[in-house]
């Protein structure tokens, strides 16, 4: 789709938007593009369930574009609405750093850099993901860093609620060596670094895309 | 010094027991270790000597049969951040002490090698042995001094951080051990200052300051032609001792950046002041805690961290070795 660089049917868009005008020719060169390919599209504006949409447009084929205005959200809402999607377009004014999207069910991938300033939304992004699952995948090919702010969330997450297995898969060498020097392999059984691999196809990665507003 | 003391230190002893063996050329060297070790073979307590490779050949060479009976690890190797040592102490002790048997340990993290920023960080770790074991139940710790090849302040400071003293097969209550400042003074000493050049940069509360501290920080080790798994180091290690400036510190700090000689050093100055928590960073954090994660993880990825803190400030000053050595947990 050439109106959104790098999108595809299944994709669940974060739009940041800079005025209704501004949203209106955005979708309305979408439909007529999607219309033209034979494609569904659908147009939405929300805050929340944004975890849950990842799901549930994974499974249509089917863009979602979610629209959020610069000027009626927050920037710290907006940089979670945007880290909460693999695809972004727009001018996004507070960059989370990092971005985790669903994969399949219970599988999500992880991308970006986690320190202290974005540890908090990881943490909140994690509990959404495992809210429904008994064990959690998180692929971590496309996460370059990772604090121990970060892993802190981790452990938080594999403590909390009972029975949680969770498996990073693509760890990186110095998120393995974190874990082994912080000595979480022998104190967190329940979860296990997988050391990256090839050909992984849940490695996608994060778009940055058209960015209408410069 | 008390009569009761000297009492305590001839009968069987009941605590954690601290002692430097003042020796003067290697075959006092091996009298006196050899004469500790065999005591406690002799009541089959567990033993580990961490000392240079080629004392442990002498050793070994000397015990014969009895080698298989002690562990042995490099000094070299454990002691290259001497920060690190007394968590190699702890694990042995919890792994080996059993109810009615005591166990032993020879360490001798301080050689004429030293440089004078490892020499202070040693003499500090030689304070902090007596603190980290204080109330622990009884295994005896003896550290070799070479009297001979160390310069004669270096010998006064082990009579300072020693409550025991053995020389020439007698022991003695050292009459210079204190125990009445247990943070170690090095925290309060000042640094040699970094150099003009150093690079430096500000950061603060903005969310994208940390990101900003690791960029220059993987910038600077890429040109000095630091290996792959030294930069994620030398990032992993300066990112956190960043978070605590921003968390602890005041809010934000300043990072300078240089070389010295093999070494990539960062040094990180904030308004904080560390008060207390002797061991902060040296004790293997445990799953339950919130905090102290971060200078633990410093302490295991760097080869020297220099912590002074005062009323004036914060200055934590890391050393990495450009051409690297794995970080062993």
């Amino acid at each position: 789709m050439s109106c959104l660089d790098g999108l595809g049917p299944g994709d669940h868009v974060c739009c940041v938007v800079e005025s209704p005008s501004h949203l209106d020719a955005l979708a309305a060169q979408c439909f007529a593009e999607g219309a033209a390919n034979g494609e569904k599209l659908v147009r939405c504006e929300l805050a929340a369930f944004e975890l849950a949409l990842d799901e549930v447009v994974a499974g249509l084929v089917a863009t979602v574009v979610c629209a959020y205005h610069n000027e009626h959200f927050d920037p710290p809402t907006i940089a979670e609405m945007v880290s909460l999607h693999r695809v972004t377009v727009g001018r996004v004014r507070t960059e989370p750093g990092f971005r985790m999207w669903y994969v399949s069910a219970g599988t999500w991938s992880v991308s970006g850099e986690i320190d202290a300033s974005n540890a908090e939304l990881f943490g909140r992004a994690l509990t959404n993901a495992a809210s429904q699952t008994s064990q959690l995948r998180l692929h971590a090919a496309g996460l370059r860093f990772i604090a121990v702010a970060g892993i802190r969330e981790l452990v938080t997450l594999a403590r909390a609620p009972a029975g949680l297995r969770l498996v990073v898969e693509e760890s990186s060498p110095a998120f393995q060596r974190t874990w082994q020097l912080l000595e979480l392999d022998r104190q967190l059984p329940q979860v296990e670094l997988v050391p990256t691999s090839a050909g992984d196809p849940a490695a996608q990665t994060p778009v940055a895309g058209w960015d209408g507003a410069r | 010094m008390t009569s009761a003391i000297a009492g305590d230190a001839q009968a069987r002893h009941q605590e954690f027991r601290h002692e430097a063996l003042l020796y003067a050329g290697s075959r006092e060297f091996l009298e006196g270790t050899l004469r500790f070790l065999r005591e406690g073979l002799a009541n089959d307590e567990p033993a580990l000597v961490v000392v240079d490779t080629s004392k442990i050949d002498a050793l070994r060479a000397a015990l014969g049969a009895d080698t298989e009976r002690v562990q042995f690890a490099d000094m070299a190797q454990v002691g290259r951040n001497p920060a690190r040592i007394i968590h190699r102490w702890r694990r042995f002790v919890d792994d080996h002490l059993r109810y009615d048997r005591p166990v032993r340990g020879i360490g001798e993290p301080i050689w004429a090698g030293r440089g004078p920023a490892e020499l202070a960080e040693c003499q500090a770790h030689e304070l902090l042995l007596n603190v980290a074991f204080a109330g622990s139940p009884a295994w005896s710790l003896l550290c070799p001094y070479d009297i001979e090849a160390l310069e004669p302040a270096v010998v006064e400071e082990a009579r300072r951080s020693h409550p025991y003293l053995m020389r020439n097969g007698t022991r003695e209550v050292s009459a210079d051990y204190t125990i009445a400042e247990p943070v170690p003074v090095q925290r309060t000493q000042t640094l040699p200052p970094p150099p003009a050049d150093a690079e430096q940069i500000r950061f603060g509360p903005d969310p994208q300051s940390l990101r900003m501290v690791r960029e220059l920080v993987l910038d600077h080790a890429a040109r000095a032609g630091a290996g792959p798994t030294t930069m994620e180091n030398v990032v992993l290690a300066v990112n956190e001792v960043a978070t605590n400036s921003l968390v602890h510190g005041g809010g934000q700090g300043t990072l300078r950046v240089w070389g010295e000689g093999d070494a990539l050093v960062c040094q990180v100055d904030d308004h904080g002041r560390i008060t207390g928590q002797p061991l902060v960073g040296r004790l293997a954090p445990e799953v339950l805690q919130d905090g102290g994660r971060g200078l633990w993880m410093v302490n295991q990825l760097c080869d020297l961290v220099q912590i002074r803190s005062s009323a004036a400030g914060t200055t934590v000053r890391l050393r990495i070795s450009r051409s690297g050595g794995p970080a062993s947990p």
